[in-house]
């Protein structure tokens, strides 16, 4: 408005054609948001790329040490062929398979343990608890999310291993089992915080419509909440699982670090997250160990992006089939 | 007249220190339908859920007075409110179907009461939605989630859940009200159909609705109510003056 | 009388030195069994076995403070400790040199540094660190 326009009541209405389709600075700030996600998503394709490039030569350097890191084989000085990982050897054998039993048993030991507790919690605190502990409780869990690995890792070495070794006697002071109940102390907030969150959105109309039918506060939450939350809970078990087969630190200072190959809970293993941790500091860059270390991080990578994509669709398929096509997104 | 399924004796509801329901006293008949209306916030949904019991279910909520059914107080403090919502069914304003299988649905009431065995289960299920009209619909699809079912069919599958228990009285709360025009034709057809076995009470926003399904009237303002009688006359030429002004549309 | 238990073995992470040492020299380039446990250093394999009754390692001496010191059996057949005289002697049986690189490169801060090492200063440092040092002018 001019200084000379009169003052009206009501604003005279500018054309509709002077407005361009979308303000300048939305579309900047639009840009600007679209660049940073680009940034982000650039940044982890470049890191396995990286990865990738110092593992890939694997592949034509050496071909016929291939078979060896995965297939068991008699080596001099051995009673039967066997998968052994010694990198530092003579001469060096690199089979990663008691890498692989080992962060399986000590991640799969870890959810059994911390699954089930988490989800009682959960459970507990979204559908039984009185407000008040509620208000306490929840947020001393989730606290615990915030704890360094490291310092957890110390009390499971001094204090679980203590522990163990009391109640059982056990050969090794260091095993699967402790290592495994340090990380469950990591994986139980995770599992809980996103169960519990997932209880909760189930809708107040389903607990209604099950009360008035007749059902007992527990068989609501066992027969209606719980199967409601499903997909939210299946979420908050691959969350869990990704946290725990990428943790390095507890197992590296808890497992015992040995390359067994057995199914036992109580002998020592070894994880690939704490080979890499241990490992890879004093390898000759560009070397077979190096390389192998290397592949070995490319395989967690895969490992984990697979479990989050078979979660996402289990996920996908609980939600349809529980809330029908529409329920999509 | 014989004595009434329900008879409701001052009636008054709280939450927390706020009274929503005052005093309230009003008889419901067997195998009659009974419509509450008013103007929003005027109590009828507090009275209505006052009857089953469903404020034990929400902090800071009290209700005094008592609502004898068979002359059995239900506010009695020992009585068991589970045992009452097995004799009283509810269908909710909103279809809220659990996300289960059709067939899940309705014998989930049976299931928690466990009511007939495994082998009565099914054939239960079939009365029930048959009593709903739903049955020729879904008969093939028994298996398939209540969630791919259409509102109006959700509904229909709620009232045939609430009837699979074989409650004595029917409470819904304004059950058509999220429906289209046609789903509630629907509904209506059945809860007339329904009022000839049930004592049934339905809250509902719409005068016409309540002409149309309902055999007597209470008329609910600022948690009071008002005035209640037969539908024909209470609507053509109600007594109190909240009343007609209400049903000439001055307020609500 | 000796139980049958079996025993644990606390060996150091590949990456170390003394572990390839120990592999090369008293394994005679065998491996060391699968369960044998890796620690990060002397003192945490000091403080398992400790903790351990059927625990054995191994470690550097220079860590050892504390340790009663065992003797092991030399070419010679006598029992020698590790000191600073059997270390350079070659006596004791497992002994080796600390060696600190350089690049070609002649002059500068890094050549005084290699000759300060040499000296008595440095070699009383070492000494403290429990390192044996050198005879003078090797």
């Amino acid at each position: 408005m001019t200084a000379l326009a009169r003052p009206v009541r009501g604003k005279p209405r500018p054309s509709l054609l002077g407005s361009t389709a979308t303000p300048r600075w939305e579309r900047i700030v639009e840009r600007l948001i679209a660049a940073v996600a680009f940034v982000s998503v650039a940044a982890v394709l470049s890191i396995l790329a990286f990865v990738a490039r110092e593992a890939a030569p694997l592949f034509w350097e050496g071909r016929e040490h291939l078979p060896d890191l995965i297939l068991p084989r008699q080596w001099a000085g051995y009673d039967a062929p066997a998968h052994v990982w010694q990198p530092v050897g003579f001469p060096p054998k690199h089979d990663v398979v008691p890498l692989l039993i080992g962060t399986l048993k000590i991640t799969g030991l870890a959810m059994l343990v911390a699954g089930p507790i988490a989800l009682l919690s959960a459970v507990y605190i979204a559908e039984l608890a009185p407000r008040r502990v509620r208000e306490v409780v929840k947020p001393a869990i989730e606290l615990f999310a915030g704890i360094p690995s490291v310092v957890l890792g110390f009390f499971s070495l001094v204090f679980i291993a203590h522990f163990l070794e009391r109640l059982f006697g056990l050969t090794y002071r260091l095993n699967a089992l402790v290592a495994a109940l340090g990380l469950a102390l990591t994986i139980i907030p995770v599992v809980f915080t996103v169960s519990e969150d997932a209880l909760r959105a189930v809708p107040k109309s389903l607990r209604e419509a099950s009360a008035a039918l007749g059902a007992r506060r527990w068989q609501t939450t066992l027969l209606v909440v719980v199967p409601a939350a499903l997909p939210g809970i299946a979420a908050a078990f691959v969350l869990g699982f990704g946290r725990a087969i990428g943790e390095t630190m507890i197992v590296l200072m808890a497992s015992g670090i040995a390359p067994v190959v057995d199914a036992s809970p109580v002998s020592s293993a070894r994880t690939v997250t704490a080979t890499i941790a241990a490992e890879l500091g004093e390898t000759a860059r560009g070397g077979e160990h190096w390389r192998v270390l290397f592949a070995l991080g490319v395989l967690l990578f895969l490992i984990t992006w697979a479990l989050d994509r078979m979660g996402a669709s289990a996920v996908a398929r609980l939600r349809r089939r529980l809330h029908g096509p529409e329920a999509e997104s | 007249m014989s004595d009434p399924k329900i008879d409701v004796r001052d009636l008054s509801v709280f939450y927390g220190k706020k009274q929503a329901l005052f005093d309230v006293g009003l008889a419901i008949r067997e195998r009659r339908v009974m419509a509450l209306i008013g103007p929003s916030g005027c109590g009828k949904r507090t009275f209505l859920r006052a009857l089953n019991r469903m404020h034990d279910l929400s902090e800071g909520a009290r209700v005094t007075g008592s609502i004898l059914l068979d002359g059995e107080d239900l506010l009695d403090e020992r009585v068991d409110p589970v045992e009452v919502r097995r004799r009283i069914g509810m269908v909710f304003q909103r279809p809220n179907p659990f996300p289960k299988s059709i067939f899940d649905n309705v014998a989930f009431g049976l299931r928690v009461a466990n009511l007939v065995t495994s082998a009565g289960l099914s054939d239960r299920v079939e009365e029930s939605l048959r009593a709903a009209a739903l049955w020729e619909e879904v008969k093939d699809r028994l298996d398939e989630s209540a969630m791919s079912l259409s509102g109006g069919q959700q509904q229909r599958l709620c009232i045939a859940r609430a009837v699979a228990v074989r409650p004595e009285v029917l409470l819904m709360d304004e059950p058509a009200s999220a429906l289209d025009p046609i789903a509630t034709e629907k509904i209506e057809e059945l809860i007339v159909e329904l009022g000839k076995k049930y004592a049934i009470v339905i809250v509902t926003h719409s005068m016409s609705e309540a002409a149309r399904v309902s055999d007597h009237v209470g008329f609910f303002y600022s948690g009071k109510l008002v005035e209640s009688g037969g539908t024909k006359q209470t609507l053509e030429s109600p007594k109190e003056k909240e009343t007609q002004a209400y049903l000439a549309g001055r307020f609500g | 009388m000796v139980p049958d238990w079996p025993v644990v073995l606390y060996s150091r992470e590949n990456s170390s030195g003394t572990y390839a040492y120990f592999k090369e020299h008293v394994l005679k380039k065998a491996d060391f069994v699968a369960e044998a446990q890796s620690l990060p250093g002397t003192a945490a394999v000091m403080y398992a076995v400790s903790h351990d009754r059927y625990g054995i390692g191994y470690g550097g001496v220079s860590r050892g403070h504390g340790v009663r010191l065992v003797p092991l059996v030399s070419k010679t057949g006598m029992d020698v400790l590790p000191s600073a005289r059997s270390a350079s002697s070659g006596e004791y049986p497992l002994a080796r040199p600390l060696l600190v690189y350089r690049t070609t490169e002649r002059g500068g801060e890094v050549d005084a540094f290699v000759r300060w090492l040499g000296e008595r200063p440095a070699r009383a440092l070492a000494l403290e660190a429990g390192f044996f040092p050198l005879e003078e002018g090797t």
